[in-house]
């Protein structure tokens, strides 16, 4: 017992000792810098307004259609296009509308994807088999959210790391497709369903990024100078899509938990 | 008084001399010149002026359509010098045909594509047909007999037919000259030289076909030289039945001897439908058309009934149709549809038939098509049934999904968790969202 506690005591001890480092170094660095700066007689680099964020997105994504408590376990995705998780590939534009000191960045953003899967469909006649033709889901989300940046270890101990988080309400339009076009069912009820919809939920991600300037600080000048971007990061972050439906009575399922990797530019 | 007449006589002689050297240098003189520009205008039979393809895709070559259309060009000549006797005759050869040996020889290697006509100062136009310029080109050593093509005969399409050697591509030249006593006049003449290719490209290999939903899809593996591939043809014959010694191609790829049997058009009492002029819309009407599978054989010009079966034993279509022993596709039998890829040429590699009737059997096979539009030797037939599929969507709607009915469709509200959501997340998104515009509107303050 006591053992477990020393070994604790000494982790806690080991992490608070790096991260102190870090914010040594970091805090040196700038502080050298500055007196560099002093000694040459130059005033501090020009850093442009920055206002703005853009990301480029890439996320792996399976919907989850087959949660559906209506299909009562059968597994009609899962069937067609198998497990693997193809691409989803998105852009986001959001509005650094607040800075709140010793904090970060707080705005709405928005975004945009597109996504699909593809598919040979059976052979309804024994012994089935694939078929000639094409049997396709493909989802459009958009997003409305609300994004946070904590780049305060950035800004002020040069820490070239931004943990972020976002919510927000998603909508996507989905389309399932046959060769000739919108696909077109029978229900039960003897009803035909064009496979088209959409579908509402909520959005929400919390991720880490790293801000590519710091490997090279004389070309992130030159980009700010010349392009007003102020910082360039990679990013990968936790992607919670609950894009379930949201006072909708029969949504197709789109959810799913999954990352996000990209780039990011805040101009 | 003697010396009188040989004065005169001498005289005379002097004038008949001055004139007849001045004739000859007057022909001599005779200059025909051709168009500044290598296209000339094209029309058809009836004189109508017709579509020439693009740049891209050689507009002065001759090709098989190009025959079979009995286009004529109508190549603009200016001429000069000319007097009262001289004509114009036009002349196609491999070689230089200014060589009466060439025209009139012993094996003159130029045949006459025009009647000799008269010829007058200025400007002028002459018409020659292409299945007149192509009609001598493929004789052997490019030789002609004795007396052949000396004197102008009309062609018809039968010689449009005839395969050029070796690449398929052969340079030939249309001379245009003046005559006079059926002797070329010297320094005249005017050669308007391009290429005629009759044949389209090798057969199209790798044939695949799968079934779909009231449709096909064929497959095949590019052709080499895609960069002369303008596309490719994709013919159908709506009249295939199944083959005796064989069976037909199912879902999977494999004969299925079952399918065979199964097939309506396998029954001797069965009609098949002859008169399908619509592939493409779903026809009701196959049952009457009033004709047997014997009166198919015979009615479309395919292999007898009593000699199919050896046919088969050297061709291993899995079904007899109409694309049987098809070679020229300028005149298809209504029996055989067509469909064709992109311009995208030589990079497409499948096609979807589509508008077909669900287990009818149709014998598909596709040919390339080059870039002046020949199409060449079609591939191996193919043999298939159009047959139900089931995709996503129909699995979806089968296993009791609900969602659907199109982008716009309105789902009513409800607040059971199995169904998805409620109006509390709505209420606290507005909410939430109606924080962020305080705390933004307290800030610009």
């Amino acid at each position: 017992m006591l053992g477990k506690r020393r070994q604790r005591g000494g982790l806690r001890a080991i992490v608070f000792g790096l991260a102190m480092l870090m914010l040594m170094l970091a805090g040196g660095n700038a502080h050298a810098r500055g007196e560099a700066d002093a000694i040459r007689g130059r005033a501090r680099p020009y850093e442009s307004p920055q206002r703005f964020a853009l990301e480029l997105r890439f996320t792996p994504y399976r919907p989850g259609v087959d949660s559906d408590p209506n299909l009562h376990g059968a597994t009609p995705y899962a069937s067609t296009f198998g497990k693997n998780r193809p691409l989803m590939l998105s852009v986001e534009f959001d509005w650094q509308a607040l800075r709140i000191p010793y904090v970060g960045t707080f705005g709405p953003g928005v975004s945009a994807g597109i996504w699909s899967k593809s598919a040979k469909a059976s052979i309804a006649q024994a012994p089935g088999g694939p078929s000639g033709d094409d049997t396709t889901l493909a989802v459009y989300p958009m997003s409305l959210l609300a994004v946070i940046r904590f780049d305060v270890f950035n800004r002020m101990w040069k820490i070239p790391l931004v943990p972020y988080g976002k919510f927000g309400v998603g909508y996507a339009l989905w389309r399932a497709s046959s060769p000739d076009g919108t696909a077109r069912a029978t229900n039960d009820a003897g009803k035909v369903i064009a496979g088209a919809g959409h579908t509402v939920g909520f959005e929400y991600m919390a991720g880490l990024a790293f801000d590519l300037n710091c490997l090279d600080p004389q070309s992130a000048l030159q980009l700010d100078n010349n392009l007003g971007v102020n910082h360039t990061y990679i990013f990968g972050e936790f992607t919670g899509l609950n894009l379930n439906g949201i006072a909708q009575k029969n949504p197709l399922r789109l959810g799913a938990n999954t990352w996000t990797v990209g780039l990011a530019f805040e101009f | 008084m003697i010396m009188k007449r040989l004065w005169l006589s001498a005289h005379l002689c002097a004038v008949l001399f001055a004139v007849a050297t001045f004739s000859a240098s007057a022909r001599a003189q005779t200059v025909i010149t051709g168009p500044l520009s290598d296209i000339v205008t094209r029309v058809d039979s009836k004189g109508n002026a017709v579509t020439v393809r693009p740049a891209s895709q050689k507009p002065t070559w001759f090709s098989k359509s190009d025959c079979f259309a009995d286009q004529e060009i109508v190549v603009g000549l200016t001429v000069t010098g000319v007097t009262n006797t001289v004509q114009i005759q036009a002349w196609a050869g491999l070689s230089d045909c200014a060589s009466n040996e060439n025209r009139n020889g012993q094996n003159p290697t130029c045949w006459a594509v025009t009647d000799p006509r008269a010829l007058i100062n200025g400007p002028t136009s002459v018409r020659v047909r292409v299945q007149d310029i192509v009609a001598n080109m493929f004789s052997t050593n490019s030789k002609l007999s004795s007396g052949i093509g000396k004197q102008y005969v009309h062609n018809d399409n039968a010689v449009c037919s005839r395969q050029t050697p070796g690449s398929g591509e052969t340079g030939i030249s249309i001379f245009f000259y003046a005559i006079s006593g059926g002797t070329t006049v010297d320094g005249t003449g005017y050669a308007y030289k391009t290429t005629v290719k009759l044949v389209g490209p090798p057969a199209v290999t790798g044939i695949t076909l799968a079934p779909g939903n009231s449709a096909l899809t064929v497959g095949w593996t590019p052709a080499q030289g895609i960069s002369t591939i303008l596309n490719y043809n994709i013919f159908w014959a709506t009249d295939a039945r199944p083959n005796p010694a064989s069976a037909p191609v199912d879902g999977d790829g494999a004969p299925d001897a079952s399918d065979a049997s199964d097939d309506a058009a396998a029954d001797p009492d069965e009609e098949v439908d002859l008169s399908d002029e619509d592939a493409g819309q779903p026809d009701d009407a196959d049952a009457s058309a009033g004709s047997t599978d014997a009166d198919a054989s015979a009615d479309d010009g395919g292999v007898d009934a009593s000699t199919a079966v050896e046919a088969d034993a050297a061709a291993p279509s899995m079904c007899r149709s109409s694309l049987d022993g098809l070679v020229d596709t300028i005149n298809l039998r209504s029996t055989v549809k067509s469909g064709q890829t992109n311009s995208s040429g030589g990079l497409t590699s499948s096609y979807r038939i589509k508008g077909l009737h669900n287990n009818k059997l149709y014998a598909v096979a596709v040919g390339a098509v080059d870039i002046l539009g020949n199409v060449g030797q079609l591939s191996t037939i193919q043999c298939g049934e159009p047959v139900e599929t089931i995709g996503f969507w129909d699995r979806y709607t089968h296993a009791g999904g609900l969602a659907g009915g199109g982008f716009c469709s309105v789902n009513r509200v409800v607040a059971s968790p199995d169904t998805g959501g409620s109006w509390h997340a709505w209420w606290a998104l507005v909410a939430g969202a109606a924080g962020v515009a305080l705390v933004l509107a307290r800030r610009r303050r």
